[in-house]
């Protein structure tokens, strides 16, 4: 069986900070708080576009939702800083029906480019890892 | 924190987002959301393969519960996958934290605790 080599790439000899993914979904509008917030929680990328919610007619009814078009936020933020994020995002949800929406975090699992994760992870000087 | 929450991403050709939105209710699926976008397949491949492929599309964005994803993800694929005007495609994405799922789905979890 052919012996699989693992390569030590120069980045694993620094201590790295995992990232992940964070998207919010909310009503037209609303969606600029969410970038505020998340640039005080040290999150420097965020794009916002705009969707359209599919819920059914009755369901809107229900919910009292009159808001078809959907604000998009997605950003990339350090795992360590999702707690507050989550935080945040859940007591926004509960203030009333028109903050109400989905928010939901993806691992970022790879990356590349030292300055683009110093950036992404807003850390200015990488240290080294102890030989770990 | 474990999650048992996954996105269902489903890329089709724009105007069908009703057939996969109906598919994916059928079997369990509460809301969804579309973003519009536009394909850039290769030309080579559809002249191959003989289809036309529409450049306008549109991606559905589901959150589900893992438990019904396979249903979702079949139902899905049978009225809207490749070989269906729509040409749908679709994958999912193991989710790591969710907020905000329908109060629905809530109160569904809270009688089934009951019980």
């Amino acid at each position: 069986m052919k012996e699989v080599k693992t390569v030590k790439t120069p980045h694993s000899d620094f201590e790295t900070k995992k990232l992940s993914l964070l998207v919010i979904i909310v009503d037209q509008g609303v969606g600029d708080l969410y970038i505020e917030q998340l640039g005080t929680l040290e999150s420097n990328l965020q794009l916002k576009i705009v969707g359209n919610g599919t819920a059914s007619k009755e369901i809107q009814n229900l919910l009292g939702l009159n808001e078809i078009k959907k604000d998009i936020v997605f950003a990339i933020i350090r795992q360590e800083k999702l707690d507050q994020a989550f935080e945040y995002i859940e007591t926004r949800f509960k203030l009333s029906h028109k903050h109400k929406g989905v928010a939901f975090s993806v691992k970022v699992t790879s990356l590349i480019g030292v300055s683009v994760y110093k950036i992404l992870s807003n850390t200015l000087e990488l240290k080294p890892n102890g030989g770990k | 924190m474990e999650n048992n929450n996954l996105l269902v991403v489903c890329i089709i050709n724009a105007g069908f987002v009703d057939l996969v939105m109906d598919a994916a209710r059928e079997v369990g699926a509460s809301g969804g959301t579309v973003i519009h976008g536009r394909g850039t397949g290769n030309k080579k491949i559809a002249k191959t393969f003989g289809v036309t492929i529409s450049p306008n599309k549109e991606v559905v964005l589901i959150v589900i519960d893992e438990k019904i994803h396979e249903d979702v993800v079949n139902a899905i694929y049978k009225k809207a996958g490749l070989d269906a005007p729509s040409q749908g495609i679709v994958f999912t994405l193991p989710l790591e934290r969710v907020a905000g799922l329908s109060e629905l789905n809530n109160e569904e979890e809270s009688s089934d605790a009951q019980k």
